[in-house]
């Protein structure tokens, strides 16, 4: 098995700790929350450093599905049954954040027709309950896809509130006394005697040493940067991918094409909006989420294939995520690259107590963290199971699992009609008074990403300066210019691509209230400034 | 039944086309969706606030630099003489209708809904400026339940330009949360000074200007800031809003009962279904199978952003009702945000110098004219100058149409 450690080598090292080990992981998305919430489930003091907000990279920057692993049937077995496995998992430990659409895979007559039994069989291969459906019945269900549907099957996918999840892992961290330091940026790390002892972080208080026995690189994309500080290799591909965000869930169920799992062909029902993609592109660089005009037409063109109105739908915006898949050493170039994650100790190549965990996706992050902790604590010599599969989250309400009607319901019950921040998503302002007085959230970034502020048809033009006066109300230092600015041009990014027929009014309008209205002027350098994490 | 002139729109630029042609003796019609930019902008006429080349330079005398600008902007085609003579003619028509607007020949710094500062050529009488509040101590409003007034940002930045604040809690007459049923609960309070007496209370005695979310009223107003004013013993102004704007709906308002009074028709409610275009006659249907004819047309329908002109997925810009023919920045899904949203704002149709525009494959119409925001080349948000372009292409338009008609009469 490519990269990982071999036990024996490791044991060699044992810690000369008289009190918990403690563990420094580098990286807030959702593989890093998991990876602290294991180390703080078997006793680890854990500190998580993020140098922008949690969740801010690749765990919200993709389509949103909790796999059921039917996508990976054919090509990648075990992969697949280890995604059904996770899924369950997942759906049982945080039910609020996870809604339960259930999948389709289509056969339309682009995609190759042999591949629907061996899809079949891929499926039961690897305990995914599947069904062929009648594709009449799937039509009339589906009344926005394409009418030419050969085939049909249907698996348990589910899609799944990334933010949400992650910030439910986060709070768990803490409330097990784990830290949770957003907004500080890895600078440098301890090494002694070939041993890894801490890392140097900066944050808008300045920099401190933070002393560790173990460091956790679980940074995605960013993990090959934070290996190379230390002068080791991680070698990724980066695939960006594109999405375009559809104004209606347009499909009751997530609908991928039965073909072999390429580009653009999914569509997402999530919260309040269907999500169409994604493209895919190598890049070098893990902050590229700059999306090219050609890539929506590339997409629209292929969406038209699966939902053959989609020209006329509102779209409301456009976004790119940087997937980092790891290529084993040797690794033929021919073969696509394996979906399961890697676990690397360093310590095989000279450096003990550093651990990188890479690829895999969200919806195996759990497992991913459980790999990496059972290979710490192995490396330590510690005799601690792993217990986050049985363990519930102290923080994840049980229920019947999140629906889009949610906000509504709280509306309703707490009778807050006057007080919605938000129109399009049904924001509460007690929501957002909550995250800025017990979070300290002060960012409107921040506040959008936990609550959706700005996700709905207007995107932001309304709820950004009710929103910013709720947040001036605790830290006066506010500037209405730049960070509202900066909030309308983060907004932007994504809407320009999209804006024809009524997105296209929309961005005028928004346009005109942020700057005629509001005042707000879009310096160059609120315009150049790379995305706000 | 047979009209001069068709107007398409019941935007800024449409009115004022209107009551220039009325004045001209013209018959008129305006076919309309109804409400249109104006709920979209905030007090005052907007000139030019900024330079078009530079988002964040301010313009201090807008008519000493028109001739600086490129020359296919609106501003331009019109030529200064004409722009200061609409101007003018503006100001007077709103001192009779009571929206008395004040121009000084240098743009003023008026107060934003985020207390930023915007420049604005014309003011009215209760719009809050950095000249009338600045080294104050101000009061400000915020109704309870009101969302749509940021009051905490205006205090803020306000207090970085000088000006004192001390925000003041007080129950809006009613329950209204909303703009527009705001200004409808203070239009109907009866007893509008006693309201005033019991909110005074709670005005901290050191503060020497009011300033209120610019909701106090929608065809009262005078009154309500008037009342304030007597009872509280100090200037009463007011702040904009986020959208609908009740001051632009004023406006809208004033200038429609106006022409309404000069019997020109007005047809709100619909959109344009099809068109007939020939060269001394054009009919016009609207969407509920209704024929008009008339001699010309004026097509002042607030361009991309308010659907008088479409943008498809592929970023091509389509005028639908007559197929002129538009102008788009090559090509309008430019690399940079900022160029592709400058893109989007400087569409529409193409017109030679006396705003005449091109139908496919032929030369300029001689009947038909196009004004305000479905002209090219300028960027309303970037420039703020929105009133002045309005004003400045509705009066042009109904002059060259007068021309037009008139030589129409001779032959």
């Amino acid at each position: 098995m490519h990269g990982y450690s071999s036990a024996s080598r490791s044991l060699a090292w044992m810690p000369q700790v008289d009190h918990n080990p403690r563990a420094i992981v580098i990286g807030g998305g959702a593989t890093g929350c998991a990876v602290a919430r294991d180390l703080a489930l078997r006793g680890f003091g854990v500190t998580l450093v993020e140098f922008g907000d949690l969740g801010s990279g690749t765990s919200s920057r993709f389509h949103g599905m909790l796999q059921s692993g039917a996508r990976y049937a054919v090509s990648d077995t075990d992969y697949a049954a280890e995604c059904m496995r996770e899924r369950l998992i997942v759906a049982d430990l945080a039910a609020g954040v996870v809604e339960q659409t259930g999948g389709l895979f289509v056969s339309l007559p682009d995609d190759p027709p042999e591949f629907a039994d061996r899809f079949y069989d891929g499926c039961l291969s690897a305990n995914i309950p599947v069904e062929e459906l009648d594709p009449d019945l799937v039509m009339a269900r589906e009344p926005a896809i394409s009418r030419h549907v050969l085939r049909a099957f249907s698996v348990p996918d589910a899609t799944v509130q990334s933010w949400r999840l992650v910030n439910l892992l986060a709070d768990d961290v803490r409330r097990r006394g784990g830290k949770i330091l957003t907004r500080h940026r890895v600078i440098g790390m301890e090494v002694r005697n070939g041993r890894m002892c801490g890392v140097r972080v900066t944050s808008a208080a300045g920099e401190v040493t933070l002393e560790a026995d173990v460091v956790l690189n679980a940074a995605g994309p960013w993990s090959a940067r934070v290996a190379a500080m230390v002068g080791r290799t991680v070698d990724l591909e980066l695939g960006k991918g594109s999405i375009i965000v559809l104004s209606h869930r347009m499909v009751s169920q997530a609908v991928n094409r039965c073909r072999p799992p390429t580009s653009h062909d999914i569509i997402v029902p999530t919260g309040t909006v269907g999500l169409f993609g994604t493209t895919s592109e190598v890049v070098d660089d893990p902050d590229t989420t700059k999306v090219r005009a050609e890539e929506i037409q590339e997409l629209l063109n292929n969406a038209e294939v699966l939902l053959p109105e989609v020209r006329n739908y509102r779209v409301y915006r456009a976004w790119a995520g940087v997937r980092p898949l790891f290529k084993p050493r040797d690794w033929p170039s021919e073969k696509p690259l394996p979906r399961r994650h890697s676990v690397i100790n360093h310590g095989d190549d000279g450096l003990v107590g550093f651990f990188t965990v890479c690829g895999g996706s969200l919806t195996t992050h759990r497992s991913m963290a459980e790999d990496l902790g059972n290979q710490v604590c192995l490396s330590l010599g510690l005799d601690a199971k792993c217990i986050s599969a049985i363990t519930p989250l102290t923080t994840s309400k049980n229920g019947h699992g999140w629906r889009p009607a949610d906000n509504y319901r709280g509306i309703e019950e707490d009778r807050c009609y006057q007080s919605l921040v938000c129109e399009c998503e049904a924001v509460a302002q007690s929501e957002v008074i909550d995250l800025i007085e017990n979070y300290g959230i002060k960012h409107l970034h921040d506040l959008r990403r936990r609550l959706r502020v700005g996700f709905g048809p207007c995107q932001g033009t309304f709820c950004g300066s009710r929103v910013a006066a709720l947040i001036a109300r605790y830290h006066p230092d506010f500037a209405s210019n730049d960070d509202l600015g900066r909030f309308w041009v983060e907004r932007l990014k994504g809407i320009v691509h999209t804006a024809w027929g009524q997105q296209a009014r929309q961005a005028l309008l928004s346009d005109t209230v942020y700057r005629e209205t509001l005042g707000v002027r879009l310096k160059p350098e609120l315009a150049t400034s790379g995305d706000y994490r | 039944m047979k009209t001069d002139a068709i107007i398409i729109g019941t935007e800024l630029d449409g009115l004022i086309a209107a009551i220039r042609l009325r004045e001209h003796g013209y018959s008129v019609r305006m076919i309309g969706t109804g409400g249109g930019s104006l709920h979209y902008t905030p007090e005052g006429i907007h000139v030019l606030g900024f330079s078009p080349r530079n988002d964040e330079e301010i313009v201090c005398k807008p008519l000493d630099i028109i001739s600086q600008l490129d020359q296919s902007h609106p501003y331009c085609k019109v030529g200064i003489d004409q722009i200061r003579n609409a101007l003018d003619w503006f100001v007077n028509i709103l001192g009779e209708i009571h929206q008395k607007i004040t121009i000084s020949g240098h743009n003023e710094l008026a107060v934003s809904a985020t207390g930023l500062s915007i420049p604005v050529y014309g003011t009215s009488e209760h719009q809050a400026t950095v000249g009338n509040i600045g080294g104050k101590t101000a009061a400000l409003v915020r109704f309870r339940a009101y969302r749509d007034f940021p009051v905490e940002l205006v205090a803020i930045e306000l207090g970085k330009s000088g000006t004192k604040t001390e925000i003041v809690d007080v129950a809006a007459p009613g329950d209204a949360v909303e703009n527009a049923a705001l200004a409808k609960s203070f239009d109907e309070l009866e007893e509008i000074d006693s309201y005033f007496t019991a909110l005074k209370n709670s005005i901290p005695s050191y503060a020497d200007v009011m300033l209120f979310p610019a909701v106090m009223g929608l065809s009262n107003f005078h009154r309500t800031l008037a009342s304030a004013e007597r009872v509280l013993g100090m200037p009463c102004l007011e702040v904009p809003t986020l959208p609908p704007s009740i001051p632009g709906m004023r406006l809208e308002r004033a200038l429609t009962n106006h022409l309404r009074n000069g019997t020109a028709s007005l047809h709100s409610c619909s959109g344009i279904s099809g068109s007939s275009f020939e060269a001394d006659q054009i009919i016009v249907w609207d969407d509920m199978g209704r024929q008009y004819e008339a001699s010309l047309v004026i097509v002042s329908n607030g361009g991309v952003l308010m659907g008088g002109l479409d943008v498809d997925s592929y970023g091509v810009v389509h005028e639908t009702s007559f197929g002129f023919k538009t102008y788009q920045s090559e090509p309008l899904k430019a690399t940079t945000v900022d160029r592709s949203l400058n893109a989007l704002h400087i569409t529409g149709v193409e017109t030679d110098d006396a705003l005449r525009p091109q139908r496919n494959g032929s030369g300029f119409c001689r009947n038909a004219f196009v004004t305000g925001r479905t002209l090219p080349h300028w960027n309303p948000a970037m420039e703020c100058s929105t009133e002045g372009v309005c004003v400045a292409t509705g009066w042009a338009a109904a002059e060259n149409a007068h021309e037009y008609l008139e030589s129409l009469n001779v032959a």
